[in-house]
Formats: structure tokens, sequence, C-alpha cells
């Protein structure tokens, strides 16, 4: 038997099939992970800055004496509220410089982090009210900007 | 002449070949591939029938709330009166210098004189409403007022429902509903 000779030309080489199947299967995939981007892009819509959940943030800004809070770098926790907050289905209430620059946000959840990166600082406000909403274990966010002198 | 006819059907018939256990690795990895694809075609569907309802039902949501809300603040609430129609549920709003009603239907919200109708075929507005006024301390409340969404007749999230908030100093002017129970549950 020679290489080239009629039995070694008949047949179908199975590396021919795998080379195809691999590039099916790797198209799939990134079809997968597009369409698993949209999904988390809409969960994202629904759980970031819900028009109500910045209502709620709006009127906890006007109800907190934040006038006097030293406001830092970093992130500031809310306390002291914790019966209002129970009634609004708020979780946690931060408030942050509202560039967002020098804080910290490695000790927070990961969904907490994630909506602070999301974050734009296009307006010019100085601090930023940030509100995690607990409903049913799922964690939603809102925030609003303001100024005190 | 025979030998020459068998060489030549030979040549034009079993040039090319597939051994069985090629057919079936290939068959096996096809069947992979395609199991792949109808998990996602399945989750698809499965989003297509979760709770949330069409994109034009959101902007609609997103509207009325602000529009309400903008209300509160600017025109100023003095009171919430709530009435309970046979097929609709009324809830009045007092403001300063004017009356705003919101008009429950199962299908449609009308505030003023503009409707917002649910296009998503299995959502529908619940006329029973959630309504709190709560004392937050001597000087505030706050008052809460969930209108759900059911997807077939069920609220199963409440990202769809209308919620409106209002805070503000208690007022001897103001005239809110203490409590509130729905008398169709």
């Amino acid at each position: 038997m020679f290489l080239g000779s009629e039995e070694m030309k008949k047949g179908f080489a199975l590396l021919e099939t795998i080379i195809v199947v691999t590039v099916l299967a790797v198209s799939l995939l990134m079809l997968y992970g597009t369409f698993l981007n949209m999904v988390n892009n809409s969960k994202r819509n629904i759980l970031y800055d819900d028009v109500s959940n910045i209502y709620i943030t709006y009127y906890v800004k006007e109800y907190l004496s934040l006038k006097d809070l030293n406001i830092n770098e970093d992130i500031n926790e809310i306390q002291g509220y914790e019966e209002l907050f129970g009634k609004l289905n708020i979780n946690k209430v931060y408030v942050t410089k509202y560039d967002l620059k020098n804080i910290n946000i490695d000790k927070y959840g990961s969904m907490f982090k994630e909506y602070v990166k999301s974050l734009s600082n296009k307006d010019n406000f100085k601090y930023r009210l940030i509100v995690e909403f607990k409903n049913n274990e799922e964690y939603s966010y809102a925030n609003v900007g303001f100024n005190y002198e | 002449m025979k030998n020459i006819l068998m060489r030549m059907w030979g040549l034009i018939m079993n040039k090319k070949g597939v051994t069985i256990l090629e057919v079936l690795v290939s068959v096996v990895i096809v069947s992979i591939v395609v199991l792949l694809l109808i998990k996602v075609m399945l989750s698809l569907s499965n989003i297509n029938n979760d709770t949330s309802y069409a994109s034009n039902d959101e902007i609609s949501r997103t509207t009325i709330i602000k529009n309400i809300e903008k209300d509160f603040l600017e025109l100023k609430l003095k009171g919430i009166e709530i009435e309970e129609l046979e097929d609709k549920t009324l809830i009045k709003f007092s403001f300063k210098d004017i009356d705003k009603t919101l008009t429950i239907n199962k299908n449609s919200v009308l505030y003023d004189e503009v409707e917002y109708k649910l296009n998503s075929n299995k959502a529908t507005y619940d006329l029973c409403i959630n309504y709190d006024y709560i004392d937050v301390d001597e000087n505030y409340f706050l008052v809460k007022i969930n209108i759900p969404v059911l997807i077939d007749d069920v609220n199963t999230t409440l990202n769809d429902d209308l919620i409106l908030t209002y805070m503000d100093l208690k007022n001897s002017d103001n005239n809110y509903l203490s409590s509130y129970s729905c008398l169709k549950r």
C-alpha cells in the first residue's frame, strides 16, 4: 500500500468534521455570550435607578440632615434611621463625593460595586446619595446628586 | 471489458467514503451543539414568558410615575382620597390649588386626561391598591401607594408596579387617609 494509492484516497477525514464543528461551536458560544450580555443589561435597567426608587431616594435626601455631615473622600454609610428605611425597603444608604474619585469599594458587595462602577459624573453636584433597596433578596439601587454648602 | 467497467464503477462510486466511527463521532458532536442551541432557544422562550412586559409598558410606567411625582412636588400635594368603583379605582389627589384624579382600570390608567394602556396581553392592573400613611416622626409623614401589575392575575414582581411615594412636613391643612383597606379583597 502506497500513500496516495486508491485505498488511502477513500474516506472523509474526521479532522475536517471536527474543525467544522469547532467553528460552529465557537460561533454559538459567541452568540450565547452576546445573549447573556443582553440579559444582564436588561436586568441592570430594571435594578438600577428605577424611577420609583429615584423619587424615594430624593425624599430620603430631603429628610436626612445631610448639611452637618462631614463627607470625606470615601463612602459614608448613614445610620440611625432603620425604622424609616425598613418602611421603604431600604437596606443601606450611603453618601459620597459626586465624582466618586478615591473611593474604596473593595469591601462592599459585588452588586454594589457594579452599580458604583456604572455611575457617571456628568452633572455638577458635589455629593451623591446612594440608596440600596432590598426586596425579597433582590437588590436594586438609585442615586441622587446634591449640593449642600 | 467487465473488469474495466467494474473498475470505472469503483472509480466513480467509491472515491470517497466515511467510516462508521467517524459518522458516530460527528453525530455525537453535532448533537451536543444542537442541544446547546435548543437550551438557548428555551431560555429565550422562558424570558419571553417571564413577568417582565412589553418595553412600551415600561416606558408608560416611567412616564406615569414621573408625571404624578412631579405634580406631587410642584403642585404641593395636600390630600389623598381613594374611591372604589365596580370596574375601576379612583385616587383623588388634592393639591394646593387644584385637584387631579388617577383612574385605574384593568388595562389602563388615566391621569391628567392622558391614558396609558398596558400593551402586554397578560398584564392587568390590580384594582385593589396598597396604600400606607406613615408617621415618620413628629414633623414628617410618608405616603406610599402601590398599584400592582398582575401577570396572569398574579403579582409576581414589584418591578412592574406603579409605586408612588410622597414625604412632607405635617400640616393641619393636610387631608390624607390614615389607613386604607381594599373592599374588593
